[in-house]
C-alpha cells in the first residue's frame, strides 16, 4: 500500500498530515444549529411587524445565509479533508446569527448587534486558505489574524456604543450597550473600513501568487474562486461609480437582486472551487490504460503521470535500496525532506520496503483517492520497470559472461596454437635438418640402406610437421592474429579445394573475437562447401554495413543444407550469438548454399 | 671470402643446426642472437652479409628487426624464417623488405644460396 505523507518543509501547517475531519456530529450540530436560528427568525419576523417594510432585505439576507451554509454542508460532507467547509458553515451561520437583529427579544437582539458582519473575515479566512482552509505560512496566520480583529472592531465592538432606541422605533433593548457614544462608533468604523482596505491587498496578492505558482490540478480548483472574487470586485467598482453618476439606477430595485445573486456567488464559488479538487475516476482509467501498453519510453512514467494528474511539475523519486536514499530519473540524489512548499510527497511501498515517490503539487492531497489510484498505477509500472530492468541486467550478464567464455575459449586456442608451435614443431623442424644433413653427408660413400632409410625418417618428419601446421591453423590461424580478417580469408581461399573468389575490398582491423568468429564461419562454410556442395565455385564476401560486419560464403552447388545437419554451423551459431551476431544459412535444393553473418563490429 | 651469416632464432637446437647446415656448405656463420635486442646488437656490430632471422623472437618479431636493419647504411640480407609457412603471414614477409623466405624445415644452403644470388 501506498501512504500519503508529508515530508515538506517541517513548517507549521504543511507539517500536519491530511486526516479528513470525520466529525459528523458536528456537522449535524451545525445544521441544527441553522435551522433553530432560521426558525427563530422566521418566527419573529412573522409574529412583529418592525421590518415589514423590508421584508425583501429579510428574505435575502436569510437566502444569502442559508446558500452559505447549504454549500457549508455540501463541501464538509464531499471534501471532508478540507476545512473550507465548516469555515463556510461557520460563517453561514455568523450572517445567520447576525440576522438576529429582526428578533424581539433583547437577549438575541443584542447577540445579533454583537456579531453583525463578522461572518465577512470568516469568508476571507476561507479565501486566503483555499482549498485546504489551513494556514500554511506565518504570513497567512497573521492576516487571518488580522481579519478577525478587523471584524470585531467594525461590528462587535460598535454594538458596545451604539444604542438602537435612539435610530429605530421599538426595537428591544442592547444589552451589551456600555454607553452611547456615536463619534466613537463612527471613528471605530473609518477605522474598520481603512483596516479592510489595507488587509485587502495582501490577501489579493497571496491569491494571484497561489494562482501562478498552482499546477493545472490547482488552478482548475482555483478557478471558480478566483471568478467569483473578480465579479464581486467588479460589480463593488461598478456600484460605487453608479452612485456618483447614475443613482438612479443602482437605488432601483433590479439592482438590488442583482446585488443579491452576486452575493449568493460567494458560497456558490466556494463550493465549485472546492467541487473541482478532484479529477473525477476517468483519469485514473486512462492512466492505467496508458502505462498497461507496455515499457515506457525513458521519463514516459513521469510524464503519463504528469498529465493525467495535471501537474506537469510532479517528479518521480526512485528508491535506491542499496543507498537508502531516492534519485530522479537521471540519478541525481533528491531530498524528499525538502521538496519545497506548495510540493507534497506520496511515498509508494511494495511489501513494506520502499520502491518510489511521488513529488506532486500540494493541491493533490485534496484528492486522496486519485493520488491513491495514480499511486497504485505507477507502483505497478514502476515495479514492472524494475524487474524489466533487473531481467535486462541479467540478460545483459548472460551475455557478457557468454562473450567471455567464448574470449576465454579463443585464448586458450591462442596458447595451445603457440605452444605446439614453440614445442612440438620446433624439435620436428630441428630434427628435419639433422636427418638432411646426415642423408647429405651419407650421399656418396654411404650404406644406401641407410640413406634409403634417413629418406623414409624425413619425408616422415616432413609430414609430421605439415600435419601440426594444420592442426594449428585449425586451432588458432596464425595469420589472423599477424595479418587481420582479410588476409586470414584470403589464405583460406587459397587453399579451399573448391575454386574460390573474394570479392569487395580488403576490410580494416576488428576485435579479435570478431575477426575470429568471421574466420571460423568462412573456415567452416568452405569445409562444408569442399564436403557436400559439389559446387564448382564459391564466392566469399566480407563488408562493412554501420556498425555490421557482414559475412557471405555463396556457392553454386546442389543446395539442401541443413543448419542441424552436423555441419558445424550450430557451434558457429552460438559463437557469433555470443558476440550479439546472427548466422543465417539459405540452401534450397538445387540452388546453391548461402551462410550469411552479421556481426557487431564492437566486439563485445 | 666466404659470406659472413648471423643466425637469429631463441631456439638453441635450430641455431646448432642451421650452423651445422651453413658452415658445411662453405658460409661463415660469425655469430648467433635469441632475441631482436640481441639481434639489433650483433648485427650493427658484427656487419654479416646475410641474416638469417626468425619471425617469432620472445621480445618482438623478425618484420620489425628486418625494417630497422634495412634503415641502416649498408644493410645486410635478410632471409626470414619461420616453422610457418610464408602464407600463414600474408603480405608481411613482402612488406618488411626482406631479401626472402624460407620455411625452416626447407632450410638448405642451397636454398639460400639460390635467395643470395645477384648478391655481391
Amino acid at each position: 500500500m501506498s501512504r500519503l505523507v508529508e515530508l515538506g518543509e517541517a513548517r507549521e501547517g504543511e507539517a500536519r498530515a491530511v486526516r479528513p475531519s470525520r466529525r459528523p456530529l458536528l456537522r449535524v450540530g451545525s445544521a441544527v444549529l441553522a435551522v433553530v436560528l432560521f426558525g427563530l427568525i422566521l418566527a419573529n419576523a412573522l409574529t412583529q411587524d418592525r421590518y415589514r417594510v423590508e421584508w425583501l432585505i429579510f428574505a435575502s439576507n436569510v437566502a444569502v445565509a442559508a446558500t452559505t451554509i447549504v454549500a457549508g454542508q455540501v463541501g464538509w460532507a464531499m471534501r471532508p479533508e478540507s476545512r473550507v467547509g465548516p469555515l463556510l458553515v461557520v460563517a453561514g451561520l455568523l450572517h445567520l446569527g447576525w440576522k438576529l437583529e429582526f428578533t424581539d427579544w433583547s437577549l438575541t437582539f443584542t447577540l445579533g448587534l454583537l456579531l453583525d458582519r463578522n461572518f465577512m473575515a470568516v469568508l476571507g479566512h476561507a479565501l486566503l486558505t483555499f482549498p485546504t482552509g489551513r494556514t500554511a505560512s506565518r504570513a497567512e496566520r497573521a492576516l487571518i489574524v488580522g481579519l478577525y480583529a478587523v471584524g470585531i472592531l467594525g461590528s462587535s465592538l460598535i454594538a458596545l456604543f451604539e444604542d438602537p432606541t435612539g435610530i429605530c422605533d421599538g426595537c428591544p433593548r442592547n444589552l451589551a450597550l456600555i454607553t452611547d457614544a456615536p463619534s466613537l462608533v463612527d471613528a471605530l468604523l473609518l477605522t474598520a473600513r481603512f483596516a479592510t482596505v489595507i488587509l485587502g491587498v495582501p490577501i489579493v496578492l497571496f491569491m494571484m501568487r497561489k494562482w501562478r505558482r498552482g499546477s493545472a490540478a490547482a488552478r482548475r480548483a482555483l478557478a471558480p474562486v478566483v471568478t467569483m472574487v473578480a465579479v464581486i470586485f467588479l460589480f463593488t467598482l461598478l456600484e460605487h461609480a453608479g452612485q456618483l453618476w447614475f443613482p438612479s439606477v443602482v437605488d432601483a430595485t433590479p439592482w438590488f437582486w442583482l446585488n443579491q445573486v452576486v452575493i449568493v456567488l460567494v458560497p456558490l464559488g466556494f463550493l465549485a472551487g472546492l467541487l473541482r479538487t478532484r479529477m473525477g475516476r476517468s483519469a485514473v482509467g486512462e492512466l492505467v490504460v496508458e502505462l498497461g501498453r507496455g515499457a515506457q519510453p525513458p521519463g514516459g512514467l513521469r510524464e503519463a503521470l504528469a498529465r493525467r494528474l495535471g501537474d506537469p511539475s510532479l517528479q518521480i523519486a526512485y528508491f535506491r535500496p542499496e543507498r537508502g536514499d531516492y534519485v530522479d530519473e537521471r540519478g541525481h540524489p533528491m531530498n524528499l525532506r525538502a521538496v519545497g512548499s506548495g510540493r507534497a510527497v506520496t511515498l509508494l511501498e511494495s511489501a513494506g520496503e520502499p520502491i518510489a515517490a511521488l513529488v506532486h503539487d500540494e493541491f493533490l492531497r485534496h484528492d486522496p483517492e486519485i493520488v491513491e489510484a495514480v499511486a497504485a498505477a505507477a507502483r505497478l509500472a514502476i515495479s514492472n520497470e524494475r524487474l524489466r530492468a533487473e531481467v535486462r541486467a541479467q540478460l545483459e550478464e548472460v551475455r557478457a559472461s557468454r562473450a567471455r567464455i567464448v574470449e576465454a575459449g579463443d585464448a586458450g586456442r591462442r596458447r595451445v596454437e603457440r605452444n605446439l608451435h614453440d614445442g612440438a614443431q620446433q624439435r620436428l623442424v630441428t630434427l628435419s635438418l639433422a636427418v638432411g644433413m646426415l642423408r647429405e653427408r651419407l650421399d656418396h660413400d654411404g650404406d644406401p640402406e641407410i640413406v634409403a632409410q634417413l629418406d623414409t625418417i624425413s619425408e616422415e618428419v616432413r609430414q609430421a610437421i605439415e600435419e601440426l601446421r594444420e592442426l594449428g591453423r585449425g586451432i588458432h590461424p596464425a595469420i589472423l592474429a599477424e595479418e587481420g580478417l582479410s588476409a586470414g580469408v584470403e589464405s583460406l581461399a587459397e587453399r579451399s579445394p573448391v575454386p574460390a573468389s573474394i570479392e569487395g575490398p580488403p576490410i580494416d582491423r576488428l576485435p579479435e573475437p570478431v575477426e575470429v568468429a568471421a574466420y571460423f564461419v568462412v573456415a567452416e562454410a568452405l569445409t562444408n562447401v569442399a564436403k557436400y556442395s559439389h559446387a564448382k565455385h564459391v564466392t566469399v564476401r566480407l563488408s562493412r554495413r554501420g556498425r555490421l560486419l557482414e559475412v557471405d560464403v555463396v556457392d553454386d552447388g546442389v543446395g539442401g543444407a541443413e543448419p542441424t545437419g552436423g555441419s558445424g554451423l550450430r557451434g558457429l551459431e552460438d559463437r557469433v550469438a555470443a558476440i550479439g551476431g546472427e548466422l543465417r544459412l539459405e540452401s534450397r535444393a538445387g540452388a546453391g548454399t548461402r551462410v550469411h553473418a552479421e556481426i557487431p563490429c564492437d566486439g563485445r | 671470402m666466404a659470406r659472413t651469416v648471423l643466425v637469429v632464432d631463441d631456439h638453441a637446437g635450430f641455431r646448432a643446426q642451421a650452423r651445422i647446415l651453413l658452415a658445411a656448405a662453405g658460409f661463415d656463420v660469425v655469430g648467433e642472437a635469441q632475441d631482436a635486442t640481441g639481434a639489433l646488437t650483433a648485427a650493427r656490430t658484427l656487419r654479416p652479409h646475410v641474416v638469417l632471422l626468425d619471425i617469432q623472437l620472445p621480445d618482438g618479431n623478425g618484420f620489425d628487426v628486418a625494417r630497422a636493419l634495412l634503415d641502416d647504411g649498408d644493410p645486410p640480407a635478410v632471409i626470414l624464417v619461420s616453422s610457418r609457412e610464408e602464407s600463414d603471414y600474408g603480405a608481411q614477409v613482402t612488406r618488411s623488405g626482406a631479401r626472402g623466405f624460407i620455411s625452416k624445415a626447407d632450410l638448405s644452403a642451397q636454398g639460400l644460396a639460390a635467395l643470395l644470388q645477384g648478391d655481391r
